[in-house]
C-alpha cells in the first residue's frame, strides 16, 4: 500500500467529515495524523514492498562512498528499472502493478546478502549496494536478478504477462575520487544506456576484459609465462 | 616518505632486510621503521627489544602514536607492533583512519618511513602498501615465492593503484638475482604493464641466519659479509628514491 497516498486521503476525508465527530476524539485522530506522518518521514522502509526507501538508501550510499575511500576497499550499486512497467498499471491498473513491485522485491531479497542494501529508488525502480563486491560479483547477482525477473509469470491467472529489466551495474573505486551523487549519476547513466540499447539487458562500467581479469587472479597464461622465470637457461 | 616493504609468501626475509635496511640509512636519514604485521610483531625480536607502549595501546587504547615510537638501538626509531593481538590482524575502517593519521603526522618528522608488512595479500597488507608512494617486493628463487610476489604485485597495481615497484631477490647471487628478475620483468611488462625496478640480491650467507639467531642485525657488527655488502649496495640505490631534503637527518640534529 503506498502509505503517503493513504494518509493524504485519510487526512481529505477527516477534514470533510471531522466536524460530524465529538471535538475530543476530533482532536485524537488529528494527533494520529501528524503522528502517522511523522512516523512516514522518519521511516527507513518502503511500506509498498519492505525493502528500505530511497532516503535510507541515499544516505547508505554515502556511507559505503566514504568507507571505501578511507579502507581502499571497493563496493558495487546495481540499478534495476522494470521495462513497460507503464502498460501494466495502464492495462492491468494500480493493484497488480503493485503486486509485481511486490514480487520483484521478494525477488530481490532472496537474491540479496544480509550485508546488502537493496532499496526502492523510485516508481519501478530498484537499487542494491553491494558492499565489498567488485565488478564481477555485482555482475553475478544482476544477471541472477535479470533472468529471475524473466521467468516469473506477473498478474491475474487467466491473463498472466512477463516482465523484462533493464540494468546499470558499476563498481565504486575510491581512486576514482567520486562523491555518492557523482557514482550514483554515473550508474544512472548506464541504465539509461541500457534503456536506450533496446531494454531487457545489463550494462557495466567495464570492459570484458577488466571483468575478466577480476575474475581470476592469475590467469593461465600467466601462470605458464611465470615458468619461464625459474625454468630459464643460462 | 613512506616505503613498504612486502612478499607474497612468508619467510622469505622482509623483517631482516627492513632492520638493516633501517640501519644502513640511518645515519644519513632519519628513519622510523614501522612494524606493519599489527598482530604479529616481528621487528622487536629482530632487535631484542621489549617495547611497552606498541601500535596496540595506540589504536585500542587511545594513546598517542608518538607514546609508542621508541628507539630501536642502531640510530633508527620503530613503531612497534604486538604479538598476538587478533583484533589488529584485520584492523577496521576506524582503527585504518587513526592509523593513517597518526602515520602521516609522523612522517612529518621523519626523512623515511619504513614499513614491514606481513605477507599474502590480506586487506591489511595491501592497506599498507598503497599508504607507501614505494614498494620493495622481496622474493626467493622458487616457484611459490616468485608466483605469489607477481599475484601481490598484480593486486596492487590493479586494484590498488601501487605503480612503483622495487624488486629485491633474497638468497640469491647477484647473477640469479638479475636473471630472475629480468624473467619476472618481462612477464609482468607484458601481462600487467607495470615497470618495477630492481634493486638487488641478497646472496646466500651464514653471517646472516646467525645474526638473526643472536637477534642483532648483521650491518651493526658484520659489515664485510657477502649479504651485508649486498644489503648495503641495496641501500644505496634505495637513496634514490628518498627526497633530498634532509631537514631531519639525525646527523644535522646532533
Amino acid at each position: 500500500m503506498d502509505l503517503e497516498r493513504r494518509l493524504k486521503q485519510i487526512k481529505e476525508f477527516f477534514a470533510q467529515n471531522g466536524h460530524k465527530l465529538d471535538p475530543k476524539t476530533g482532536q485524537m485522530i488529528k494527533e494520529l495524523c501528524s503522528l502517522c506522518e511523522e512516523l512516514y518521514a522518519q521511516a527507513s522502509i518502503d511500506f509498498l514492498t519492505g525493502l528500505y526507501n530511497r532516503r535510507f538508501f541515499e544516505k547508505e550510499l554515502e556511507i559505503n562512498v566514504e568507507k571505501a575511500k578511507r579502507d581502499r576497499s571497493v563496493f558495487s550499486l546495481i540499478l534495476i528499472d522494470l521495462d513497460h512497467f507503464k502498460k501494466v498499471n495502464d492495462q492491468y491498473g494500480h493493484l497488480v502493478g503493485d503486486e509485481v513491485l511486490k514480487k520483484v522485491a521478494e525477488i530481490i531479497k532472496k537474491n540479496v546478502r544480509k550485508i546488502d542494501v537493496p532499496a526502492r529508488y523510485g516508481g519501478e525502480e530498484f537499487a542494491i549496494i553491494l558492499p565489498a563486491t567488485g565488478s564481477e560479483g555485482a555482475l553475478a547477482v544482476a544477471r541472477r536478478l535479470k533472468h529471475n525477473i524473466n521467468e516469473i509469470l506477473f498478474g491475474p491467472k487467466d491473463n498472466p504477462f512477463h516482465l523484462t529489466a533493464s540494468m546499470g551495474v558499476a563498481t565504486y573505486r575510491p581512486l576514482s575520487g567520486l562523491s555518492a551523487e557523482e557514482f550514483l549519476k554515473k550508474v544512472d547513466k548506464l541504465l539509461y544506456q541500457a534503456k536506450e540499447a533496446g531494454r531487457n539487458c545489463i550494462i557495466t562500467d567495464q570492459e570484458e576484459f577488466v571483468l575478466q581479469r577480476e575474475q581470476e587472479g592469475i590467469t593461465y597464461e600467466e601462470r605458464e609465462a611465470l615458468k619461464g622465470v625459474w625454468q630459464y637457461d643460462d | 616518505m613512506m616505503i613498504s616493504i612486502t612478499s607474497g609468501k612468508g619467510g622469505v626475509g622482509k623483517t631482516s632486510l627492513a632492520v638493516n635496511l633501517a640501519l644502513a640509512l640511518s645515519p644519513e636519514y632519519k628513519v622510523l621503521l614501522v612494524d606493519a604485521d599489527l598482530g604479529l610483531a616481528n621487528v622487536d625480536i629482530m632487535l631484542s627489544i621489549a617495547p611497552k607502549v606498541t601500535v596496540k595501546h595506540v589504536l585500542l587504547e587511545g594513546r598517542s602514536i608518538r607514546e609508542a615510537v621508541v628507539e630501536g638501538g642502531y640510530g633508527f626509531h620503530v613503531l612497534p607492533a604486538a604479538s598476538g593481538v587478533v583484533e589488529l590482524v584485520q584492523p577496521d575502517s576506524d582503527m585504518k583512519g587513526a592509523l593513517e593519521l597518526g602515520l602521516n603526522e609522523l612522517a612529518s618528522s621523519y626523512d623515511l618511513l619504513l614499513f614491514d608488512t606481513g605477507a599474502g595479500i590480506s586487506p591489511a597488507v595491501l592497506w599498507f602498501n598503497c599508504l607507501a608512494g614505494y614498494t620493495i617486493v622481496v622474493f626467493t628463487p622458487e616457484p611459490t615465492s616468485i608466483t605469489d610476489a607477481y599475484a601481490l604485485i598484480k593486486v596492487l597495481y590493479r586494484d590498488y593503484g601501487q605503480k612503483n615497484f622495487l624488486l629485491v631477490a633474497n638468497q640469491a647471487s647477484q647473477k640469479e638475482g638479475e636473471q630472475y628478475f629480468l624473467h619476472l620483468k618481462k612477464v609482468i611488462d607484458s601481462y600487467l604493464g607495470a615497470n618495477p625496478i630492481f634493486l638487488g640480491a641478497i646472496p646466500k650467507d651464514p653471517a646472516l641466519a646467525q645474526s638473526i639467531r643472536s637477534q642483532k642485525p648483521l650491518l651493526a657488527y658484520h659489515r664485510e659479509t657477502k649479504a651485508a655488502k649486498a644489503i648495503l649496495e641495496i641501500a644505496e640505490k634505495i637513496k634514490s628514491f628518498i627526497p633530498v631534503t634532509r631537514k631531519n637527518s639525525l646527523l644535522s640534529n646532533s
